[in-house]
Formats: structure tokens, C-alpha cells, sequence
């Protein structure tokens, strides 16, 4: 462990890799502060670039891309009341009235550095589980690999909004993976008789289209300015890094909600910053709402918190918990790097490494963030007719680059005009791609999990137990639903 | 009973999850299961779907079952949390610039990257969106910059030339 641990330091502080997370946060930062775009847009539009990056460089830049967005959606939220993503909104409803009090630099001080230590104790608690999650990936095989995949898949469906409408999503998802050479036996499916789909659908162009393209074409039919910047206050920084300190029971129970809303897959995203910010609220009496720090510190400490969360399923079993999760777990797969034993054992560093990178990824844009919140803020003003359609062409360009195949382009068009009307009708977006890229690996584990025990895999008991919870996850929001509906 | 965008959606999801179950039947016995297994409860999730975009009262109680969060938040905060991330949405200039960005791909694929961009973004800039010229120009110029030295020289991607020069 020591080794690998000081393999994944000596890689994060490789000047390479240094200079790419910086260049990681400043990207991160600015689509932070974007309204409309969000933490899968940045990732599925630079995952393409880091094709022929070194892998540990190309984690490193991701994973800043990913640490940055957050807080870059928190100086929006606080300065000009617009967040930049879902994942901002609880962090909207105090800081944007701290900032009309003449208090932006508190709430910006206080978000920054609950966001910092967040990221510290989401990170530690993923270094601390590391040895527990060795041992439980030794323990495994295919039949539990494929129980906890069903579970991840179905707890996304469950979790996020519609179950019907999750579960279509997830199938669809599912369906849609098995295009191409089956994995087992090699038997061409819904290949069209085309080449081009002998391989599959190809993973980075279809995440391109469906969050890059789709939310560009989004930000363009709503036209006009995003927002217009008009910060009146920017006073009280040492007051706000204060803050976080002397409510640190606060920020420390808010830091733990993010912990597990991230392990959890679905729960997490936009829902995690306002349990957080419901938890303060029944917790402490307060002005909330009217522009107390302690809100944007339960928002903030959650958010950043989460991330390190995120990574446990995603890095252990290879289920992502959140569409982020997903594209990142792709971009493993790019850079040839395996979930599960491999990223635990022979390829520790590199789980060492994101670890590392989360840490200082989230402290410099903390850092960065703060210094420069006022240029940053005046990014969310630039007119989206300019950037809309700039960003389309660098998607265009990204969903070539990879494979050099101009199908590729047709399926992010394809996905872009698929990912629009999912949004459109409230269909889960983050069920669709975790099936796409979970699909294939599911289906390998179906099979090997039959060869090997036959039916009877079932019974094994960590895969009965995850099958039975996917049950319960299933079946617990209509219990649920059906007794209020009555009530 | 009314046709809505939804339940179309909805009609179009089950018509292409009825191919993949239809298609997977011609597989071998194992190619085939995972389809099957996946396709099967799909179709009948998407045929309740459509049973209640076309019948929205006598599906309501199911509908709103089907609704509940097991996270449960106080109702105030997500309304408040709505209202804050609201936009004006509409969904015929969606469809509009997706079919901007299909005449693209169109043109990426008769001229090529390095001549389309700088059309499509004139074109879309100049003519659609009416921004200024020198705006549309330098944002041409940038994103050509950006695909020739960025992808063609730095990353050594050959980007692809177009049928007509290729």
C-alpha cells in the first residue's frame, strides 16, 4: 500500500501532470460558472483530448476538470444567484442574498474553504477504505460483479426521479451496449450489415452527443446573455474561512451526508447539496434563506465531500454512481485501465493518484477560484450565440479525434438529437450512458457467472444478498409512493 | 386522449426495444439472452408509458407513486430549487439548431473539418444568430485554429478531408 501510495504521489507531482492540473482547473472552473453546463458536459468534451495523453497525465486532468466544476458553479450561484449546475442550487439560496447584503466575498471564503476541507475528508475516507475494498474485491466474482452492476443500474433508476422512466432509461441503456461483437461468443448483433458498428457504438462519441451536444444546443434555443453580472459586495474573506471553522460540527455532519451520498449511486448529484442544506435547516436556528453562511457551508461541504465518495463504486466494482462516474469510467477503459483488482492491486498508484488529484485539484480551484471569482463570474455573462456553437465544434472535433472515424461524428449527432428529447420528456440521462457503459461488462459477467455455477449463481450468498437489495431498491419508492398517495 | 410529444417518444422508444427483442430472436442461444431478458420488461414498461401519456387520469394514482422520491426533501426546498434552475425552454428551436448541426456534419463530410467550420459558424454566427461580423469572424478563426494546430499539428489527428477534396 505504502508503494503504491508513493507511486501515485510521485505521478501527481510529475510537472506534466502538475501543468495539466492546473490547466484542468482553470477549464473546470470556467464551465463551472456557465450556466447549462455542468460537471459530464467538461468531461465528456475533453475525455477525446486525453487520447494520447500519458494515462496518469490524462487521469490527473480529468479529475481536476471534475474537482473544479463544482466550486466554479458555487462563484455563479453566489455572485449573480444563477448556478452554474444542479449541484449548486442549495449553495444559491443563501450566498446570492449574502452577496446582495454586500457578503460575496464571505460566502465565496466560506464555500471555498468548505469546499477544500470537503474534498479532504472525502478523499481521506477513499484512501481509508482502500485496504477494506481490496479485500472485498478479492472476495468476488463474476456472479457478484454483474449483482452489484444490476444494483448500481437499478438504484440510478430508482433513485433519480421516475422509477418507470429510470428503468426505461437503464434497459435502453443496456440495450443499446449490445450492438456489435457479443463479448462471450463473438456473434454480430444490430450491426446493420455497417463496419462501423462491428465494434459497438463507440462509448466517447455517444457521451459527447448526449451531454456536450445536447446542452450546447440547449444553451443556443434559449438564447440571449446567460446572465447579467452585477456583484455589489465582495468584503469579508477572512470572516468566511472563519466561519467554516467555528461551525465545524456542521461542516463535518454535511461533509458526511456528501461521503454517502456519493457511495450511494443515484442519490447523489443535484439532491446531495440540498439534503445537506435540509440537514442545516432542521439542525440550527438561522436566518436561512435570507443570507446565512451556514447554508452555503452545509451546500458546499456536501458537494466536495461526495466527490471522493463518487469514486469508491466507480474505482472498486466499476459501477459509477453518477452520469460524472460514468464518462470517467470510460475514459479508464480509453486509457486501458480496469476497474476492480487491477485498479487495486497492480494499478494502485493510479487510484492513489486520483486521489491525490481530487485533493489538489479541489484546493487550487478553492484557491484559484476565490482570487479570481470576480473574472470568473464575468465568464457566465459571455453571450451563449458565441459559445454555444463554439463548443459544438469542439465537440464535433473531439468525437473524431479519438478514433479518426467520421461514424463517430453521425453517433454525437445522433446521441445530441436522442439526448434532447430524454430531456426534454424527463427521461434519466445518467441511467441511459451508466447502461451503455456498464452493458458490456454485465453481459461478460452474465455469461461467465452461467458457465461457471449455471443458474445456481443466484445463491451465492454476497449475490443473493445485492440481488435481493436491488429488489428492495426497486420496490421501496412504490411502497413508499403508494402510502402517500393514500395518506 | 390527446398526442403529445411524450407519448410519440415514448412509441418510438417501444418500436426500437421491440427490434432489439424482434432481431435478438435470429441470434444463438446465448448472443440472444441478454436482449431478451432486458428487452422484454423494457417493452412492457414502455406500454404502461404510453397507457398513461394516453390516459393520464386513470393512471394518475401510478404516476404519482411512481414519483416519490425514497429520499425524502422538504417539498419547499426542491420547489425552491426548481424555480432557481428554470429556463425558458422550447423545443422547436431545439429541433431547429439540431437540424443546423446535422447540415454540418453534412458539410464535414462533403468538404471536409477545416472548410466547414468556419461555413457552419459564419453561417449559424452571422446569418442565424446576428451577431456582429468581426465577433463571427474571430470565432471562426479561433475554432480553425483550434482544429488545425490544436487537432491536425499538436495531437497529430488527421482530421477527416471531406469526400469532395479527400
Amino acid at each position: 500500500m505504502l508503494d503504491a501510495a508513493y507511486e501515485g504521489l510521485r505521478m501527481a507531482l510529475q510537472p506534466d501532470a502538475l501543468l495539466y492540473v492546473g490547466f484542468g482547473v482553470v477549464i473546470g472552473l470556467i464551465i463551472g460558472v456557465i450556466p447549462g453546463l455542468n460537471g459530464p458536459t467538461a468531461l465528456a468534451l475533453f475525455t477525446p483530448l486525453t487520447y494520447r495523453m500519458d494515462p496518469s497525465v490524462a487521469m490527473a486532468f480529468l479529475l481536476a476538470i471534475y474537482a473544479a466544476v463544482s466550486y466554479g458553479g458555487s462563484i455563479s450561484a453566489i455572485l449573480i444567484g444563477v448556478p452554474g449546475e444542479g449541484v449548486n442550487v442549495a449553495t444559491c439560496f443563501d450566498g446570492y442574498e449574502m452577496t446582495k447584503k454586500g457578503e460575496g466575498g464571505r460566502a465565496l471564503a466560506a464555500a471555498a474553504t468548505a469546499s477544500g476541507l470537503g474534498a479532504i475528508i472525502g478523499v481521506l475516507v477513499l484512501i481509508a477504505v482502500l485496504p477494506v475494498l481490496r479485500a472485498i474485491v478479492f472476495a468476488i466474482g463474476p456472479p457478484e460483479i454483474l449483482a452489484i452492476s444490476l444494483w448500481g443500474l437499478t438504484a440510478i433508476a430508482a433513485l433519480g426521479g421516475s422509477l418507470r422512466r429510470g428503468l426505461i432509461s437503464g434497459g435502453i441503456g443496456l440495450l443499446l451496449a449490445t450492438v456489435g461483437f457479443e463479448p462471450v461468443t463473438g456473434t454480430l448483433r444490430y450491426s446493420f450489415g455497417t463496419l462501423y458498428l462491428y465494434d459497438g457504438i463507440d462509448l466517447t462519441a455517444a457521451l459527447i452527443g448526449f451531454f456536450a451536444v445536447t446542452e450546447s444546443i440547449t444553451l443556443l434555443a434559449q438564447g440571449g446573455s446567460i446572465s447579467r453580472v452585477s456583484i455589489q459586495g465582495f468584503s469579508g474573506i477572512v470572516q468566511g474561512v472563519r466561519d467554516v471553522f467555528v461551525n465545524w460540527f456542521l461542516f463535518l455532519r454535511c461533509s458526511v451526508i456528501g461521503l454517502v451520498v456519493g457511495i450511494m449511486p443515484g442519490v447523489g448529484g443535484a439532491v446531495g447539496n440540498i439534503i445537506a442544506y435540509s440537514h442545516a435547516l432542521q439542525t440550527t436556528r438561522g436566518q436561512y434563506g435570507k443570507g446565512d453562511v451556514r447554508g452555503v457551508i452545509a451546500a458546499e461541504a456536501s458537494n466536495n465531500a461526495k466527490e471522493g465518495g463518487d469514486l469508491i463504486p466507480t474505482v472498486a466494482f466499476g459501477v459509477p454512481g453518477a452520469a460524472s462516474m460514468a464518462i470517467l469510467l470510460n475514459a479508464f477503459y480509453l486509457h486501458g485501465l480496469n476497474p476492480g483488482k487491477e485498479l487495486l492491486t497492480t494499478k494502485l498508484g493510479f487510484t492513489f493518484l486520483m486521489a491525490f488529484t481530487l485533493l489538489t485539484g479541489n484546493l487550487l480551484s478553492s484557491f484559484i477560484g476565490l482570487s479570481f471569482a470576480r473574472v470568473f463570474s464575468a465568464i457566465a455573462a459571455v453571450r451563449v450565440s458565441v459559445l454555444a456553437p463554439t463548443i459544438l465544434v469542439f465537440s464535433f472535433l473531439g468525437a473524431y479525434g479519438v478514433n479518426g472515424r467520421f461514424g463517430d461524428v453521425v453517433v454525437a449527432w445522433i446521441f445530441g438529437l436522442v439526448g434532447l428529447m430524454f430531456k426534454r420528456y424527463d427521461y434519466s440521462r445518467a441511467a441511459v450512458v451508466i447502461g451503455l457503459v456498464l452493458g458490456e461488462n454485465i453481459e461478460r459477467s452474465f455469461h461467465l457467472s452461467i458457465q461457471t455455477f449455471g443458474w445456481s449463481f443466484v445463491s451465492r450468498p454476497l449475490t443473493m444478498a445485492m440481488l435481493v437489495l436491488t429488489v428492495v431498491t426497486l420496490f421501496v419508492p412504490l411502497v413508499f409512493g403508494r402510502q402517500e398517495a393514500e395518506a | 386522449m390527446r398526442l403529445t410529444g411524450g407519448l410519440v417518444f415514448a412509441v418510438a422508444l417501444l418500436a426500437v426495444t421491440l427490434y432489439f427483442v424482434t432481431a435478438g430472436l435470429e441470434f444463438d442461444e446465448m448472443a440472444r439472452q441478454v436482449p431478451m431478458i432486458v428487452g422484454i420488461p423494457i417493452a412492457a414498461l414502455l406500454v404502461l408509458q404510453i397507457a398513461t401519456e394516453l390516459f393520464p387520469r386513470v393512471f394518475a394514482r401510478l404516476d404519482r407513486a411512481d414519483r416519490k422520491q425514497v429520499v425524502q426533501i422538504d417539498e419547499e426546498l426542491i420547489a425552491q430549487a426548481e424555480a432557481t434552475l428554470a429556463s425558458d425552454e422550447n423545443p422547436g428551436r431545439s429541433l431547429e439548431f439540431h437540424a443546423w448541426v446535422g447540415a454540418f456534419v453534412l458539410v464535414i463530410y462533403a468538404v471536409g473539418f477545416l472548410t466547414a467550420i468556419p461555413v457552419f459558424l459564419t453561417s449559424l454566427l452571422y446569418f442565424r444568430l446576428k451577431e456582429k461580423l468581426w465577433v463571427t469572424l474571430l470565432a471562426a478563426a479561433a475554432m480553425w485554429v483550434v482544429a488545425y494546430f490544436g487537432f491536425m499539428k499538436l495531437m497529430e489527428v488527421p482530421l477527416f478531408p471531406g469526400v469532395i477534396w479527400g
